[in-house]
């Protein structure tokens, strides 16, 4: 039981990232075969489509970029961990903190994939309209920014945190 | 497995790649102006179509559209058979083709048309020597049936109701069999255009109601019996006041103009029944919204050259030149 609370802090970890990526992976895929659609037909389209095919790979980076601080912050990668390991409630408290970013990644990678690969169509039809199309996308980016940042700011005050 | 609207992602952005190379309602302001049929084909030529360089035959320019189209289309579909019930009927008229031509001692393969889902030759085979089991299970019955209205009654006219009206209702169970509404719409849209057309054309030539029960498809928006019944009793008129409690009232309005605005109406239909379903970023109905416009396109283009090489006016061809949505 020692280590519990540490189990459930890399827990949380592992949610961000898998998640997250998996949505990423997900969203990148749809846009890609959207793009190599049209670069079949038209490959001087290759650079507009693909930005929109980067879109949907930020959340995974997001995952990636949590699980990172939060294995650093308690100790895990340097070691410090097995000579002072989590209590269970910051373990759990740490896998909470965890929750947002590996859901709201998730889905918002597969909603913006799809936002994408619709704008793909857009600049199938109208290059000179592709500002558009990756600004559209692009919102759905708002979501994941702000989840990231609950979820990296509640790490950083737990880890802090002293009862 | 079941087809999700997402699979059809490199499909749709492929199409809307080569919607930029369609001919629009612009272009065929254009073609319908040109002054004569060399200049209709320059137009053509310069949006990049194959046109016949010295021969007055542009069937060749076509069908070699067509196929192309055909080939994007596979090219653009995760599973193919999805489309079946747009080219089913294809299968028929290969049907058709083949039992005249085996009965006036013709070549079959002369007549055949693309695309298919059943082998052409394997059609001409079965009819040639009369192994209909080696049809595949859609054409079997109706090629029997078809051969011995021929052979028994001596009735062409008997063996192209039965294939004509096979034709509509497998490519309606064939829709329906898709799961999609698009396709599913379409094919009831078609097999209604059809009964109407029937019952139309069996009120200007005195035919009795149970001709005409016998000739329609199987239809949901449309009852059979009552729209047979009107055309036996009162002719055009009453076939456009039934047509008001149905889907089609537009039908009766232009049956009551002429046969070629009913004609139009019927294409204009299919193309309309897509609809904005068109612009959507996955699934299939940009595609059929593709496949559709290429062959309006098609129709256009014969119809527009055809009536150049007659000297045709602009204002008739006007008439009869079907709506494209690009």
């Amino acid at each position: 039981m020692t280590y519990l609370g540490t189990a459930l802090a890399v827990l949380g970890a592992a949610l961000a990232a898998i998640l997250s990526g998996m949505g990423s992976a997900k969203g990148v895929g749809l846009v890609g075969e959207a793009a190599a659609g049209v670069v079949s037909e038209d490959p001087s389209k290759f650079g507009k489509v693909l930005i929109l095919e980067i879109l949907p790979g930020t959340q995974g980076l997001y995952g990636f970029l949590t699980a990172f601080l939060l294995l650093a912050r308690i100790g895990l990668l340097n070691g410090e961990i097995a000579t002072n390991p989590l209590t269970v409630s910051r373990g759990l408290m740490l896998l909470a903190a965890c929750l947002p970013i590996a859901t709201v990644g998730y889905f918002s990678a597969i909603a913006q994939g799809r936002a994408a690969a619709s704008g793909v169509g857009v600049v199938a039809k109208k290059a000179d309209q592709s500002g558009k199309a990756i600004t559209m996308a692009a919102l759905v980016e708002t979501y994941a920014v702000l989840t990231l940042l609950v979820s990296l700011l509640s790490i950083m005050s737990i880890v802090n945190y002293t009862a | 497995m079941k087809i999700k609207d997402t699979d059809y992602a490199f499909g749709v952005a492929k199409i809307r790649a080569n919607e930029l190379n369609l001919l629009t309602q612009v272009d065929f302001d254009s073609l319908i102006a040109a002054n004569d049929y060399k200049s209709a084909l320059r137009i053509l030529e310069d949006k990049g179509w194959a046109v016949p360089e010295k021969s007055t035959s542009f069937a060749s320019m076509l069908e070699k559209f067509e196929d192309d189209t055909w080939q994007l289309v596979c090219a653009c579909l995760p599973v193919v058979s999805t489309f079946d019930s747009l080219i089913l009927p294809n299968d028929f008229y290969n049907l058709k083709a083949a039992i005249k031509a085996v009965f006036s001692d013709l070549e079959p393969n002369d007549y055949f048309i693309r695309p298919f889902v059943t082998d052409p030759a394997l059609i001409a085979e079965a009819v040639t020597n009369k192994k209909f089991d080696i049809l595949p299970k859609h054409l079997k019955d109706t090629a029997v049936e078809a051969y011995d209205a021929v052979v028994r009654v001596g009735s062409g006219r008997l063996a192209d109701i039965i294939i004509d009206k096979a034709s509509l209702n497998t490519a309606l169970a064939s829709a329906k069999n898709s799961g999609n509404q698009a396709l599913t719409d379409l094919a009831e849209l078609s097999c209604a255009c059809a009964n109407i057309k029937i019952a139309f054309r069996s009120a200007e030539t005195g035919r009795d109601t149970e001709f005409m029960l016998r000739c329609m498809a199987d239809c949901d928006t449309v009852d059979n019996k009552r729209l047979a019944f009107a055309a036996a009793d009162g002719g055009r008129e009453a076939i456009a006041e039934y047509l008001q409690f149905t889907p089609y009232s537009e039908a009766g309005e232009k049956l009551a103009e002429s046969a070629v605005a009913f004609e139009k109406w019927c294409d204009d239909s299919v193309m309309g029944s897509i609809g904005s379903k068109r612009l959507a970023a996955f699934g299939p109905e940009p595609i059929i919204g593709y496949y559709l416009t290429c062959l309006a396109a098609v129709k256009n283009v014969r119809i527009i050259l055809s009536a150049k090489l007659n000297g045709v006016s602009s204002e008739e061809i006007r008439k009869r030149v079907r709506n494209i949505n690009v």
